[in-house]
């Protein structure tokens, strides 16, 4: 017999709390040994109990989610479920704040605009949590400082709350070849993708002569939240992409809900197709990737950042092959070691690094040397 | 019609006669003990909120309307769980009049329609 995975449920509203356990508790693999009404009960309950997997909202009395978010991660690195009614929409900001904050997915609570039933909301519960609690997940930078009395200059910048991160600071790892003529770089990101997103993205100069083209794996209707959210915190400019537009150097793109982005030529104009039948992620990276190896061949450079499944790997070896230089997140800062372990089984990647060292790594591959770009 | 007779969600699936409750329309696989103490806690919900949001919607103190805001969202949620879905509209309503600012008339007459719609589960 296998040992249920503990679980523990944070919200104020009893009526919440009893569904959440009655959902979790009919699956035998979980047990919920725990239930707080709000931050600071959440803390000192994740301290002491341990669980495999908090399932948590964000609107709470005396110390609000985010906040309690970050202090557990930085405390005692949990995987977090957020589960909330201010997620969706017009409100997807929160959403994003609490991955920011190191939550590891986020499920809207059901309310009166819904049409499902309590059974298939719990069942939707059950599958997210069975894949959040078997992440693997780390310290947050950002709870770790703020706890420590205040957030330095380098935690500011991957947290992305100060501005981009002083050139240098982070010196890039050794061996890491400086690219002529690179002209688009393109991320491929899903499960714990918006805070790397963030680190990496905080480390590019104002000034990048290159494009930048970022595919997150991110449910309809929270692509805008998050591009909206990421251009305030990096010196870069963020927007979605749109078919015919050009992708302009120093700007960042982020792949539109609903569809594959792809470059259709090396003077990077974009065009948004439709799904193919069966695709299982959408926006797909590997759609994207294999058509900036197509367009720009060796003038670009390839990252696949943390994420559960395959998508990306095939795409990255194409860029690779064409001669592009890969980048790989490693799987000791990988949320999901999923995505970046398929694209190293493939042989697709150049350099494997920390999410730290990624940031730098670009800066040095996209700094201009004898001649610029275009 | 009160808690005590309104037919609530059950795992056997008994229809409401004020709408059929989400779990119903499943025959949810949450078990009885759950359904009923989801029942229980929003019984208790009620018990505590409807008065809280009656006196803010009689005196429409700025610190009550406050409180006013997390306890129609709260209801909110809550009655949707436990299949009271025009009350979860209601609420949901008073709390726009509340986070957009609209004339408190419109909070007051809401508050007033909850209150009528959720008499059933005061104790």
């Amino acid at each position: 017999m296998t040992i249920p995975m503990t679980v523990v449920v944070v919200d104020d509203s009893a009526v919440q709390r009893r569904f959440l356990r009655g959902a979790i508790d009919a699956a035998p693999e979980f047990d919920v040994v725990g239930e707080a009404r709000n931050g600071k009960e959440a803390i000192a309950l994740v301290e002491r109990l341990r669980p495999h997997a908090v399932v948590m909202d964000l609107d709470l009395p005396v110390m609000g989610g985010v906040e309690a978010i970050e202090r557990i991660m930085a405390t005692c690195a949990t995987p977090i479920l957020v589960y909330s009614a201010f997620v969706a929409g017009e409100d997807s900001q929160n959403a994003l704040e609490a991955l920011s904050a190191g939550a590891v997915d986020v499920l809207a609570k059901p309310g009166p605009q819904d049409t499902g039933t309590l059974d298939e909301y719990a069942e939707t519960l059950r599958r997210r949590l069975r894949m959040v609690s078997r992440i693997r997940v780390i310290t947050h930078p950002r709870g770790r400082l703020r706890t420590s009395g205040g957030l330095t200059g380098e935690a500011k910048s991957i947290a992305g709350v100060g501005g981009r991160r002083p050139l240098g600071a982070t010196p890039p790892p050794e061996d890491i070849p400086t690219r002529d003529g690179v002209k688009l770089l393109v991320i491929g990101a899903s499960t714990g993708g918006p805070h790397a997103l963030l680190s990496v993205l905080s480390a590019l100069p104002v000034d990048l002569p290159q494009a930048v083209l970022v595919v997150q794996h991110m449910a309809e209707g929270f692509i805008g939240g998050l591009a909206s959210w990421l251009d305030q915190l990096v010196p870069l400019p963020v927007s979605v992409g749109e078919s015919g537009r050009r992708l302009e150097p120093g700007t960042v793109t982020l792949a539109p809900s609903g569809g594959n982005l792809l470059v259709q030529d090396d003077r990077l104009r974009v065009l948004v197709t439709p799904p193919e039948p069966g695709q299982f992620h959408v926006p797909g990276i590997d759609a994207t990737m294999s058509s900036v190896a197509s367009a720009l061949g060796p003038d670009a450079v390839g990252v696949l950042l943390t994420g559960m499944g395959r998508d990306g790997a095939a795409g990255l070896l194409a860029m690779r092959g064409r001669g592009a230089f890969t980048i790989g997140q490693d799987e000791a800062t990988s949320a999901v070691y999923g995505m970046p372990a398929a694209a190293a089984a493939l042989n697709a990647i150049d350099r494997q690094l920390p999410i730290e060292a990624i940031g730098p790594a670009l800066c040095e591959v996209l700094r201009p040397t004898s001649k610029t770009p275009r | 019609m009160g808690q005590g007779t309104r037919a609530v969600p059950t795992s056997e699936g008994t229809a409401s006669e004020q709408g059929t409750a989400p779990a119903q329309r499943a025959g949810s696989r949450l078990p009885e003990s759950a359904l009923a103490a989801i029942r229980e806690a929003f019984a208790d919900e009620v018990n505590e909120r409807l008065p809280r949001l009656r006196a803010a919607a009689a005196g429409l103190d700025p610190d009550l309307l406050r409180d006013a805001l997390r306890d129609v969202h709260t209801l909110g949620s809550s009655a949707y769980v436990v299949g009271e879905d025009d009350a979860a509209r209601t609420a949901r309503a008073a709390e726009a009049v509340l986070l957009e600012e609209r004339p408190l008339e419109e909070f007051v007459t809401l508050v007033q329609d909850l209150d009528r719609r959720l008499a059933g589960w005061l104790r």
